[in-house]
């Protein structure tokens, strides 16, 4: 549909500008940018985000033992997604974490998320760089909201570059997922 | 009063139907939000000094950066300030210059949330004020990085006090001969 805004002429210049210098149009790059602030600013302010350069986050997260980057990362899926997921979706349920997952992957820039089925047998795998106490973390948090919140036990694997979680799916709960 | 033109978007539904419940939330116009998501998106998302930042929940940098040493992370900050922050700026435009560094870590804080920033000038000392809710280390990192900044420009050390949730950095002027 079509909807017409008045926007600061500077604001509107640099459009233009970034349209230009990137070839695609105007209309493009503001429907990402208003997708992104429906989808996501809202649900990053919840969720107390802020922004760091990777190369510093990276140097803290370093520091860690493989032990505490885990603990982090159950700690941040208990007090941080958690509470997002409800105040976002209502419930935490099988559908909205994995939509959560989906939209923290697509904004965040961290990782790239892969969830694939077979009859009741769920796979999630998250991909991304930066090693192994990222993919340490990540299981923490995954700990934290399947096993935790869910109630989904699951077997897991993590190496320098994915952390990735399998599980089953009782009969019960197969229309959700 | 800022000057502003019409502009025709055509928007998908589900994010024009979005975008119409915010402004009745926030008891705003629709250019209103738009405009502030698109100055965002291009201020913020797009620039050198900061595009590839990644979002991440102040809780985890909270507790990454309680395990440090204070020392530790002042000297983590003379690092970002020396070899993330300038190269950055710089990149932006190779004129550097006190007040581009001054706008860019204002940038930092009006966008990243993490901090924010005031410089006041009283008789021809300049205060520059970080406030942060993130706990001491933070502070010592943001002395860290404004001590590298300003000696880069300034050429000499600067005085920097640090408390738990307040970084100042403080400066004469040169009284002209």
């Amino acid at each position: 549909m079509t909807r017409t805004l008045r926007l600061d002429d500077d604001v509107d210049d640099a459009l233009e500008k970034m349209a230009q210098e990137r070839g695609e149009s105007v209309n493009a790059i503001a429907g990402r940018a208003l997708r992104k602030l429906v989808e996501w600013d809202k649900l990053a302010g919840n969720a107390g985000l802020v922004l760091i350069s990777p190369v510093t986050l990276s140097r803290l997260m370093g520091s860690q033992t493989l032990e505490q980057a885990g603990a982090l990362g159950e700690f941040v899926g208990n007090e941080v997604w958690k509470p997002v997921i409800i105040s976002r979706f209502g419930e935490v349920t099988l559908e909205s974490v994995l939509k959560s997952i989906e939209l923290i992957g697509r904004y965040m820039g961290r990782f790239n998320f892969v969830y694939s089925t077979e009859g009741t047998k769920r796979v999630i795998t998250i991909r991304h760089s930066d090693g192994l106490n990222w993919s340490k973390f990540y299981l923490g948090a995954a700990t934290s909201l399947f096993s935790g919140a869910l109630g989904l036990p699951f077997k897991s694997t993590i190496t320098e570059e994915l952390a990735s979680i399998e599980f089953e799916i009782p009969a019960n709960k197969m229309r959700e997922s | 009063m800022k000057k502003s033109r019409a502009r025709t978007f055509r928007l998908e539904a589900d994010v024009d139907e979005a975008i119409v419940r915010l402004a009745e939330e926030d008891r705003v116009s629709l250019s209103q939000v738009a405009n502030k998501a698109l100055r965002r998106y291009v201020e913020w998302d797009t620039a050198p000094t900061t595009s590839g930042f990644v979002s991440v929940p102040s809780l985890l940098l909270v507790k990454l950066m309680a395990e440090l040493k204070e020392e530790k992370a002042h000297e983590l900050g003379r690092w970002a300030g020396k070899e993330l922050f300038l190269p950055n700026v710089k990149a932006g435009n190779p004129t550097m210059s006190l007040e581009r560094a001054e706008s860019n870590v204002r940038m930092l804080g009006d966008y990243g949330r993490r901090f924010t920033f005031d410089h006041g000038i009283e008789g021809g000392k300049h205060v520059f004020t970080i406030g942060q809710k993130m706990g001491r280390n933070w502070s010592a990192y943001y002395a860290g990085s404004l001590e590298s900044i300003f000696e880069t420009f300034l050429g000499k050390a600067i005085k920097v006090t640090v408390s738990d949730n307040m970084c100042v950095a403080e400066f004469r002027e040169k009284t002209p001969p």
